[in-house]
């Protein structure tokens, strides 16, 4: 990534981590217990919850990758975010209300912790911990290889002191403030993208000379690539659009902002809020990488040499100076939030989750363990990143797809079908792990077993329902708690 | 229809949109993904004991449209023909960014419409937290 040795791009990043820093320092007072590490309380509006979610999906990959991809292929990756329009709601409608109502009956704090309530015995539980730990260190450690590379970059200092500063503030804030000071600094990161987007794509409209004129050099270049599939493909287009369309409402990282809010009843208006906000952010992820690719083909720019300097160089090269500066800020702070979302996650499931299962309990002095483990994992991720890059570009790719297709099935559906055994859900989890894993192994060592265009994760999530349905049906009905079977009529 | 009726449809979409896309039918493979997100809307939304009509004739609407949708979208992308657009998009792209948007924003909409009477209307939700929440210590 490019920088332009800018004082007042430093100055607005430094300002940000600053922020970060008395974020942390507000949210540790208001956490006292393990709830409050966790779920902030059940606490939070609904504007922040709808922020936070949509920061927590919006990681460094949508602001640098996603510009990248649509430099890189076109159309292909509109699909992974034009249907935001609909799978935030469909994350609302399948698991919103039963959710946050078992939050109020139940001592419940965690995902993995709602999946043992519902089907009862510590498999499930145990299951979706560790899919969680392991798509958790895979988010974990691309997040933190982002911010020693935006870090070094943009404060124009070595990659390893650039990884501690930025480090150092996520363990301050993350540790010290739990998920409170997370979803506090989503909304910050929310508020300042939602904002600057709008603007971001104005200029890339004013950059190419209209749509009309982008759309007829990208034609001129190749039809396919700003045609409805992108250079991709069809297949890949749609594979896409099932695995985001679909998968945004499995991933844990936004299922649990919903379990956070105070009032049940702002459930209501977050669907549209989310996925009418999510739709303006995607608007610079589509706007930046068309803007490029336009201006590179009129050879007013010369080639990226890597399509992820597209957002960078869009900023240094087309905006002003301060402008830059607050997108640059708002990128730290998209990689830094979505980072905190995950060390709460593999903290809950380390301390609370796995102990259930195993001990019957929690850990003792829960909140003071959620704050050793959550720095932990953060070394531990740490470590993965710097000495085991390809373990963690493995475990980053098969995230999002490991997330969709064992929640999807075990909570999406089972939290609206009673007949939904514990049997199912861990089946699902298994497969989900299982089929992620050995195939994007058998993909990166150049002998894919998909045919070309189906993704991985897509694949695995057509499965993972699949089995999680059949099993269901061919294994004995399950008798639920009270709470839990009239949850299920509610 | 129930519920189990609801999920055993869902395994046979999934089943039926991987025959598509491991036999690389990309088109099929849209539709099949268009009915899971529809079925999978159904068994979020539907409460046992209120049918809700309207919902399920919308949740239909939604499908029968996103697959219209698509369907245009396959058919109107020509890359050997000339450039045409809407709104500033070649047609088919703009399917997408102006159509599949649109149609897929309206059930957000109408999750915040129906919420209070279908979703979770607020003699359920008391009854349920008078019934249960103050059990928990």
């Amino acid at each position: 990534m490019p920088t332009a040795h800018s004082t007042l791009i430093v100055a607005c990043v430094i300002a940000y981590l600053a922020v970060c820093s008395g974020v942390g320092a507000w949210a540790m007072r208001r956490t006292k217990s393990a709830a409050d590490f966790y779920l902030a309380g059940k606490s939070i509006g609904p504007v922040v919850v709808v922020l936070a979610t949509i920061s927590s999906i919006m990681s460094g990959f949508g602001f640098v990758g996603g510009p990248g991809l649509v430099y890189e292929s076109g159309s292909s990756s509109f699909w992974m975010v034009i249907v935001s329009a609909f799978s935030f709601s469909l994350l609302f409608i399948s698991t919103g209300k039963r959710l946050r109502l078992l939050v109020e009956v139940r001592d419940i704090i965690t995902l993995p912790g709602a999946v043992g309530a519902r089907y009862k015995g510590r498999w499930p539980t145990l299951a979706m911990s560790v899919a969680i730990v392991l798509g958790v260190l895979g988010y974990l450690g691309t997040q933190v290889q982002a911010i020693g590379t935006v870090l070094h970059q943009v404060l124009a200092i070595d990659f390893v002191p650039a990884l501690a500063i930025g480090l150092g503030v996520l363990a301050f804030y993350s540790i010290a403030g739990g998920i409170v000071a997370g979803v506090y600094t989503d909304l910050f990161q929310g508020a300042l993208m939602l904002g600057v987007s709008v603007l971001v794509v104005l200029k890339c409209l004013e950059v190419g000379d209209g749509m009309a004129a982008i759309s007829e050099t990208l034609w001129t270049m190749d039809p396919d690539f700003i045609g409805p599939w992108g250079s991709r493909g069809d297949m890949q287009a749609m594979s896409w659009m099932l695995l985001f369309g679909i998968g945004a409402a499995g991933q844990p990282h936004a299922i649990t902002k919903l379990m956070m809010i105070k009032d049940i009843r702002q459930l209501k208006g977050g669907a549209i809020a989310s996925s009418g906000s999510y739709l303006v952010l995607a608007m610079l992820w589509i706007g930046i990488g068309l803007a490029m690719r336009t201006v590179v083909t009129r050879g007013e720019l010369a080639a990226l040499g890597n399509p992820d300097l597209a957002a960078p160089q869009f900023l240094l090269n087309y905006t002003p100076e301060l402008f830059a500066g607050v997108v640059f800020a708002g990128l730290i702070a998209a990689i830094m939030s979505t980072a905190d979302s995950f060390l709460n996650l593999g903290a809950a499931a380390v301390v609370r989750d796995i102990p259930i299962t195993l001990l019957g309990r929690p850990l003792r002095r829960e909140l003071y363990w959620s704050r050793v483990a959550t720095g932990a994992l953060l070394v531990l991720a740490t470590v993965f990143s710097l000495y085991m890059e390809n373990l963690i570009a493995l475990l980053g790719t098969f995230g999002w797809g490991t997330f969709a297709a064992a929640i999807v099935p075990s909570v999406c559906i089972g939290m609206n079908w009673k007949r939904a055994t514990s049997q199912a859900c861990v089946a699902s989890i298994a497969t989900s792990i299982a089929l992620n894993f050995v195939l994007e192994v058998a993909a990166r060592h150049g002998a894919p077993l998909l045919p070309e265009g189906l993704a991985v994760g897509a694949f695995a999530l057509l499965v993972s329902i699949a089995v999680f349905v059949l099993v269901s049906l061919s294994t004995p009905e399950q008798r639920l708690d009270p709470d839990v079977d009239a949850l299920l009529k509610v | 229809m129930n519920n189990t009726t609801l999920a055993t449809l869902c395994a046979i979409g999934s089943l039926v949109t991987l025959a598509a896309g491991l036999t690389g039918h990309a088109q099929a493979f849209g539709f099949g993904s268009v009915a899971l997100i529809v079925l999978l809307s159904f068994l979020g939304l539907r409460a046992p004991g209120r049918p809700g009509r309207r919902v399920y004739a919308y949740l239909i609407a939604f499908g029968a449209i996103f697959i219209g949708l698509l369907a245009v979208a396959f058919h109107l992308h020509d890359p050997a023909g000339p450039l045409r657009t809407f709104g500033g998009f070649p047609v088919g792209t703009a399917v997408l960014v102006y159509g599949i948007s649109a149609i897929g924003l309206t059930m957000g909409v109408v999750y915040g419409l129906i919420f209070d009477r279908k979703v979770l209307p607020i003699e359920k939700q008391r009854e349920f937290l008078d019934r249960f929440a103050s059990k928990q210590g």
